[in-house]
């Protein structure tokens, strides 16, 4: 791994293809969780690597992980990449949605290309909500100023996320689908 | 985070999805080339200004050492000296009167007449404009009287001074004065350096003074030599401009305001209310700018210069967001029963909406470090006054945003660039933005000169980041007044 960072910080090219090749897989799950299609996914993880490469100057492996700093900017870019097309969505004031309304018993069989295509048909607001809150880590403040939005309005995109996946695994259970 | 959320969490952390790799990585490959070749061309940049500045600087100290005609206090000294053997040449002392001769008449080597007891013959110059490749004169002349007799002086280009009454410098004293200091050869020919002058009074090549110029020059150097007490520079208090050496270097600083003429421009059909919103809220609160430059002037007047300068631009708007809630439903419910006795139920709801206006003020504060790199020309119609102007590119080094953004409703958020999260709206990278500046310059002392100069500077990108929606680029118009010294 070491000749891998050193071989990238010299902009060797068969070193940074190497890197590519070993991050691109796990970097689109990330990406395919953000973007409602794969076209879109993969938009999002190629301009992340080439900000990775350009950029590989000022990883420090002192400081973390490469994989969890390569990480970072894939969801940076798709924040990006979601700015530029939904700078508004709805906030709905907190008190009409219920607090958390997830299912905790939904049934645990769902593999990983149903839940990516789960949170793939959430609307582009829950979707970047629920992906920053429930798997990023974030906090509501954190998200409110990466999206440019109110603290309120992320609070109530997640609830409106967590109460579509809810109906979404019930509907799926329900087929006997999961 | 419930359980349904770490399951997926925990599920799709490590999930390798299938990529197309060759593709992709030829389009990463193809963007990374691009990168290689752009500081190629930024570099060429830069060696440009380089050469520039390098050619400057080995202009000053090449030809600087050349000077065609140069007034020292030896060479005074040494008239002075024969001045006292022979006396009478008192009355040059009231040459400062010779700085307002009057224009030398075209085919005329110098004014017919001078008062205060200077005179000079009339010499029909077969010169003409620019004739100097004829036949030399035969002789100028200079007389002057005085108490102790009249003094005269003539020169002839391929004999000595013949005769001078009451003043007798030698040929040497005379030739070492017309000639270049170092005792080279002038490419005009070295003794008959007053006679070269064209006589409309433009600049010769091998930088002898023209003669309106350089004739009271000269005469006032006598007298000065004559008479100590006699400054050099009775009249103006500031020596001719084009005195000295070929190339100058100066330095200089400033500052001034401007007013920031925005563009900014919706990408996307989306954007266009939020832009026109702001447009329409937006306020200038300040525009201000401040620099130093360093740059090498030649004698003809062209010059080249570079500097750093901080340019801070300061704006208010407000941005009012009408939000529409739900509050609440209405159920309705009927019942239809028609004639046949058929029962039909129908339902609806009536939503109640509440809209809220609220308005978010942003103060935003971009500040722009950046390096002009400028020619220009300069324009010296007498000792005191010039007119220039200068054109070139200032190149961005960096670029901050402040921002506090006061929500009417809340506690104001502050923004700084290097603290901002991802989807920071602006960018800072080197970018080059065309500038001109005129002004005007007045002269405290052969050194030091004041300015005040109009300046329209028009930025080369804009400063928003490229994957913003929204542009924003700005024009600066301006003026500045600043110190000017000049080596």
């Amino acid at each position: 791994m070491d000749n891998l960072i050193t071989g990238c910080k010299q902009k060797n090219p068969a070193r940074q293809r190497q890197l590519f090749g070993l991050f691109a897989p796990v970097m689109m799950t990330v990406a395919r969780r953000y973007a409602a299609t794969s076209d879109a996914a993969e938009d999002i993880l190629q301009e992340a690597f080439i900000k990775v490469f350009r950029a590989f100057d000022q990883f420090d492996e002192t400081k973390g992980a490469l994989e969890g700093w390569i990480r970072r900017i894939v969801v940076n870019t798709a924040i990006q990449h979601w700015r530029k097309r939904h700078k508004n969505f709805p906030a709905t004031p907190d008190e009409f949605l219920p607090e958390n309304p997830v299912a905790a018993e939904a049934d645990m069989l769902m593999d990983a290309e149903e839940l990516l295509q789960l949170i793939a048909d959430l609307p582009p607001g829950f979707r970047m909500v629920f992906n920053l809150y429930a798997i990023e880590g974030y906090s509501h403040a954190e998200i409110a100023g990466m999206l440019g939005i109110a603290e309120s309005a992320s609070r109530s995109q997640l609830a409106r996320a967590r109460k579509q996946l809810q109906a979404a695994v019930f509907s799926l259970q329900k087929n006997g689908m999961v | 985070m419930n359980d349904f959320e770490k399951y997926t969490k925990d599920t799709l952390n490590d999930y390798p999805s299938p990529v197309d790799e060759t593709r992709l990585w030829g389009n990463i490959e193809q963007a990374l080339r691009e990168d290689k070749r752009r500081p190629v061309a930024f570099w060429i940049l830069w060696l440009g200004c380089g050469l520039l500045v390098a050619t400057g600087l080995a202009g000053y100290y090449w030809y600087g050492k050349n000077t065609p005609v140069t007034l020292t206090q030896p060479e005074k000294s040494i008239i002075a000296s024969d001045a006292a053997e022979g006396g009478g040449v008192n009355n040059l002392r009231t040459s400062d009167s010779l700085f307002s001769l009057p224009p030398t008449p075209k085919g005329k080597l110098i004014p017919d007449k001078v008062e205060n007891g200077v005179s000079f013959p009339e010499i029909n110059s077969p010169f003409g404009v620019g004739g100097r490749e004829k036949s030399p004169p035969q002789a100028l002349k200079l007389m002057a009287s005085g108490a102790g007799g009249g003094v005269e002086a003539q020169a002839g280009r391929q004999s000595p001074i013949p005769n001078i009454s009451g003043f007798s410098p030698s040929n040497e004293v005379l030739t070492t004065i017309l000639n270049p200091s170092d005792g080279s050869e002038p490419s005009n020919g070295a003794s008959t350096g007053i006679l070269l002058i064209p006589s409309d009074g433009s600049k010769p090549s091998d930088g002898a003074l023209p003669a309106p110029v350089f004739l009271p020059i000269l005469l006032q150097e006598l007298a000065a030599a004559n008479n100590p007490d006699i400054s050099s520079n009775t009249k103006t208090g500031c020596s001719d401009w084009s005195k000295g050496p070929a190339f100058k270097p100066y330095f200089g600083v400033y500052g001034g305001a401007q007013y920031p003429m925005k563009t900014l421009q919706a990408k996307e059909t989306e954007f266009e209310n939020i832009v026109a919103d702001r447009q329409e809220t937006e306020t200038i609160l300040e525009g201000i700018a401040a620099g130093a430059y360093f740059g090498v002037k030649h004698r003809s007047g062209v010059f080249a210069e570079g500097g750093l300068e901080y340019n801070r631009i300061n704006e208010r708007f407000d941005r009012t967001t009408l939000r529409t809630d739900t509050i609440g439903k209405i159920a309705v419910i009927g019942i239809i029963v028609n004639a046949p006795g058929d029962t039909t139920f129908i339902s609806d709801s009536i939503h109640i909406l509440q809209e809220t206006r609220s308005m978010k003020r942003t103060y935003n504060n971009y500040r722009f470090l950046q390096v002009p790199l400028a020619l220009g020309y300069e324009w010296q119609p007498n000792d005191r006054w010039s007119l220039y102007g200068k054109a070139g590119v200032a190149v961005n080094l960096g670029f901050q945003q402040k921002a506090e953004i006061v929500n009417l409703t809340g506690l104001p958020e502050k923004y700084v660039s290097e603290n901002a999260g991802p989807g920071y709206p602006f960018r800072s990278k080197i970018s080059l933005s065309p500038f001109v500046n005129a002004g005007a310059r007045f002269r405290l002392t052969d050194h030091l000169s004041v300015f005040g100069e109009m300046r329209y500077l028009h930025q080369g990108s804009e400063i928003t980041a490229d994957d913003y929606p929204v542009r924003q680029q700005y024009k600066l118009p301006g003026v500045n007044v600043g110190a000017h010294y000049q080596f």
